[in-house]
């Protein structure tokens, strides 16, 4: 049994120094929490990069919610976050049930799906911008498969573009959405099932009882990862239609790069990264305290 | 890491430190390496060019990146990491045009260069800001009609004079064939057809447009709007094929190469491509007929694409020698066959351009000509908003009237 | 061998022979289309390439070569140079900082946790711009060393939570003994707690390692035109110079994802750990 005296010397030498924390806080306060209020400061005045600047109180936040070209950037947004987070659900939910165990087919399977979360937001975009070409694959399939009516300009017709952006979006995505359900789904024990089965529960009568309430976690992280990227979506964005035909698939991080980079108006630009900031702490917030008491209350 | 039982002695460091020197040495009487960004329907003759000046200059390379559009040589400029050598599009309007980075001080003042002595009068305008001379005019071009000769045939038509003419032709020629190839999914083809148009409608009624819009006596919504009516009639008549939208302007000219379609719209540099995609072609050029009336047709033309000198570049002697080469008359003459364009200097004396294009002569001779409209943009924000506009004019997402305020509205922004 | 959540309905396999389809095909693609000229992928897109066109790769290693944004060679590198150092950076200067949030008593404990905390979901473009300001003043702009340096800051709110967290799961015992041998409380940090983070170390280096790797956003602003640009950058550019000849952009695709894709092949179990390494 430790003395008491030798207990209060390690908890004194427990008290790490703040030293240890340096380096790390040194870059963070620079590299994101100077920035980040230099920026929200910059979104309330005129700078265009170059020169002085004058104050000008909320006029760049009344144009962002004037202007044409920035509302369809957040309904786009918003539009693409929603899509590609129910349909990267579904699939990657899907894929999970159905390759969950340990068959040499499935342990085959199951990195085909993963593979494209490690290739580059900007391969993937270059991969589906050939596919959905007009002389690109989807449509030379049409062709086989006698559907010639059905071809389209995929990239070139603004309702149909956001849609092939969203399915890009869940390609690449929805296998770390099963890697997630699979880890999920190999922890709830198999004599929960027993049990149930002996209570006379059919299959779906033991997935909705069994399986959803326990996927919780799993859900939570599923549904705020892809929504909080979706928001965000650039990369892919940027390669496959660069915000075309006209504005019809321009992201908000999109529009906040050119107004910035191209345009020089920066004052613009981060009063729009303002409200994308609003915007997705305020989506996660929700979200998670929805998802959380789920968990909880199951 | 390396064992002590054997010490390097003083010899070896000697020898490694000679090594060294040797190999660093080239690096001191090496070439100059120079960045260039351009544009990649150009890479044939900047690569020809290059090529020459490098021969007669040993001890300068240039190593050139070409992209499809300059929004990302604009990125660059702005993040300091531009190019020694760019492309810039004479005048203003465009995020790489001369007059936005000459304001911004992204240019280095190239008046007291030998070619800036001898600028046409025509081209003054474009290639001048504050006085000072920026970049050398290289070529000038106009936007053209091509029209494939046996798909005419086929048709049994003959090249349309006039608007009215063009959209009967479109109702007649739409059963069998694409009448005009458009590459609606790039924004840049909006302007072909469009800068005709306006031309030929607002520039004829009032041939100081510009000028009155400078000082305020009319607007986009005043002038532009028939031109803008003129777009949606030639959608509505099936003048361009239901997949336009999805075509870049590269499968556009691959279909009037390849017969699919009977018409393009676009500037003459395009010509070339289509014979590369079929050499066996017959291609007549016309003027687009922008007017009902065939008197007040106009062509509209423009000094093209040229090379400037960034103010950040830490090579900006070489980079001049560079402009200067291509400024030389032999030079600029190899790269204007190239692109196949005429050569600005000659604007004077407006030679027919090659090929079968005998009505467009006409036109230049008779100085029947407008400038590109951008020129009189006076910010950059006005050209995006129309090219997306008429995308959006041609899919149904926006009206006239709509698109027309959102250009005036821009138009007084600094 | 337990019962496992399976569904074996016909239903079922249909759906997943389809998803399989989606997914291989293009992959499938990315290689042959690699391997054809531009004539061959017109006339038949799908057909394996029977007479393999390497001149696509000799195209989109030396012809971009020779030009500047689109350099494979130099992306190459700058890529993994970049990768390496701000994972190393991060891993180190994250756990450190986790070790004192986890064992420090006090309520400025709180606040600063708290601090890094808010970082995660703050967007990138929030402060892009005067964080390129910033960088430009100190001439760091078009050096990838000023990328590590970002990497470092813009990323260390999630795995100081990640560090945080878990050493605050682990009982002290091993680091009172450390300490009661007269350990100073760095090396009770490196050779005690270090070991036992593994897994976090495992999944930071997974996640973040993939994160920095394919970073396009902070790449296309600070390395554009620097001659010191990364693989996702270098693809941008070498699409915007070849625009539809898919040959040597899809040989480019492919050089430029070999590393991914080879780590993928060995390092695979280790991998998926990493990704749900948050869900245990």
């Amino acid at each position: 049994m430790p003395d008491v005296k030798v207990n209060a010397g390690l908890r004194q030498a427990l008290q790490i120094p703040w030293w240890f924390a340096g380096l790390a806080l040194f870059c963070y306060l620079l590299m994101l929490v100077y920035p980040s209020i230099a920026g929200t400061y910059y979104a309330f005045t005129d700078w265009s990069g170059v020169g002085g600047f004058k104050y000008v109180g909320f006029a760049n936040f009344k144009l962002v919610f004037t202007d044409g070209e920035a509302l369809s950037s957040l309904k786009n947004t918003v539009f693409l976050a929603f899509t590609t987070t129910i349909i990267q659900n579904i699939v990657g939910l899907s894929l999970a049930l159905a390759l969950n165990g340990n068959s040499r087919l499935k342990a085959l399977l199951r990195p085909v799906f993963v593979a494209p979360v490690l290739l580059a937001p900007v391969v993937v975009g270059v991969i589906w911008q050939y596919i959905y070409s007009p002389e690109g694959a989807l449509n030379s399939l049409l062709a086989v498969l006698d559907l010639r009516d059905w071809q389209q300009p995929w990239l070139g017709l603004p309702d149909t573009a956001l849609w092939m952006v969203a399915f890009t979006v869940v390609w690449q995505f929805a296998g770390l959405t099963m890697i997630i359900y699979l880890a999920g789904l190999q922890g709830i024990g198999p004599e929960l099932y027993e049990a149930a089965a002996m209570d006379g529960s059919g299959r779906l009568r033991q997935f909705w009882d069994i399986t959803v309430p326990l996927l919780a976690p799993a859900v939570t992280v599923n549904v705020l990862l892809p929504f909080i990227g979706g928001l965000k979506l650039f990369d892919q964005v940027m390669m496959m239609t660069a915000g075309g035909p006209g504005y019809s698939t321009q992201t908000a991080a999109l529009m906040i790069y050119r107004q910035a980079f191209t345009h020089g108006a920066f004052a613009y630009s981060t009063a729009l990264a303002v409200v994308l900031t609003i915007g997705v702490a305020l989506a996660a917030m929700v979200q998670l305290a929805v998802l959380r008491r789920r968990e909880h209350t199951r | 890491m390396f064992a002590l039982s054997n010490p390097i002695t003083g010899r070896h460091l000697l020898g490694g430190l000679a090594c060294l020197t040797l190999a660093s040495a080239p690096a001191v009487l090496s070439a100059q390496e120079l960045t260039m960004s351009y544009l990649a329907s150009y890479k044939t003759a900047t690569d020809q060019a290059i090529a020459g000046f490098e021969a007669a200059n040993p001890g300068i390379k240039i190593r050139a990146s070409y992209t499809a559009d300059g929004q990302s040589i604009r990125a660059q400029f702005t993040t300091g990491n531009a190019p020694d050598i760019t492309l810039i599009y004479p005048g203003d309007g465009a995020p790489m045009s001369l007059i936005q980075l000459a304001k911004a001080g992204m240019l280095e003042d190239l008046s007291s260069e030998p070619w800036a002595k001898t600028i046409p009068q025509s081209f003054r305008r474009a290639v001048t800001f504050n006085g000072k001379a920026y970049v050398p005019p290289t070529t000038y071009s106009f936007i053209t009609m091509l029209s494939n000769d046996e798909v005419m045939k086929k048709v049994g038509a003959s090249v349309p004079v006039n608007f009215n003419e063009l959209l009967a032709f479109c109702d007649k020629a739409k059963a069998s064939t694409i009448p005009i190839a458009f590459g609606l999914k790039e924004q840049v083809p909006t302007l072909f057809p469009g800068y005709a148009m306006i031309a030929s409608t607002a520039f004829v009624d009032n041939p100081s447009f510009a000028e009155d819009h400078a000082a305020g006596r009319t607007s986009f919504a005043k002038g532009y709007k028939q031109s803008m009516e003129m777009y949606l009639q030639m959608r509505d008549r099936g003048c361009f094929s239901r997949t336009a939208a999805g075509n870049s302007n590269d499968d556009a000219l691959k279909q009037i190469a390849n017969g699919q379609a009977a018409l393009y719209v676009g500037v003459v540099a395009f010509l070339p491509a289509v014979i590369k995609y079929n050499p066996d072609v017959k291609i007549t050029q016309s003027p687009f007929p922008g007017n009902v009336d065939e008197s007040k047709v106009r062509l509209p033309i423009g000094p093209t694409i040229t090379y400037g000198v960034s103010a950040q570049s830490k090579h900006k002697e070489a980079a001049k020698k560079f402009v200067a080469y291509i400024a030389q008359p032999d030079n600029l003459r190899k790269w204007a066959a190239t692109v196949n364009q005429l050569v600005a200097s000659d604007i004077e004396s407006a030679p027919a351009p090659a090929g079968n294009a005998t009505a467009v002569a006409n036109l230049l001779r008779a100085k029947r000509t407008v400038e590109y409209l951008d020129r009189n943009w006076p910010n950059s924000k006005i050209q995006p908003i129309y090219m997306a506009g008429i995308q959006e004019l041609l899919s149904n997402q926006t009206s006239v009237d709509a698109l027309l305020k959102r250009m005036d509205d821009v138009y007084s922004q600094p | 061998m337990s019962r496992r959540v399976t569904l074996s309905a016909s239903l079922w396999r249909v759906l997943l022979v389809g998803l399989t389809l989606v997914y291989a095909i293009p992959l499938y693609l990315v290689v042959t289309l690699s391997l054809k000229s531009d004539g061959q992928t017109a006339r038949a897109p799908f057909a394996p390439p029977w007479q393999p066109y390497w001149a696509n790769y000799l195209e989109a290693w030396n012809a971009s070569a020779a030009s500047g944004n689109a350099s494979l060679a130099p992306a190459l590198f700058n890529s993994a140079l970049i990768a390496i150092l701000s994972v190393l950076v991060l891993v180190v200067s994250g756990a450190m900082a986790g070790y004192v949030l986890a064992r420090r008593k006090g309520r400025a404990v709180e606040w600063v946790f708290l601090l890094f905390l808010v970082g995660i979901t703050v967007p990138q473009q929030l402060g892009i711009v005067p964080l390129f300001q910033m960088m430009r003043s100190f001439g760091l702009v078009g050096n990838p060393l000023g990328l590590v340096l970002m990497n470092t800051g813009l990323l260390a709110p999630l795995t100081i939570f990640l560090y945080t967290t878990f050493i605050r799961s682990l009982p002290t015992d091993f680091e009172e003994a450390a300490l009661m041998d007269g350990a100073s409380r760095l090396r009770v940090f490196w050779d005690v707690v270090m070991p036992l983070v593994r897994p976090v170390t495992a999944t930071v280096i997974v996640i973040h390692g993939m994160h920095v790797w394919n970073d396009f956003f902070t790449p296309l602003i600070f390395l554009l035109g620097s001659g010191k640009q990364t693989l996702p950058v270098a693809i941008f550019s070498l699409v915007g110079e070849y625009s539809t000849s898919w040959g040597p952009i899809f040989a480019g695709v492919v050089i430029a994802s070999i590393p991914v894709m080879t780590v993928f092949v060995f390092l695979q179990r280790h991998i998926v750990r990493g990704f749900s390494g948050g869900i245990r």
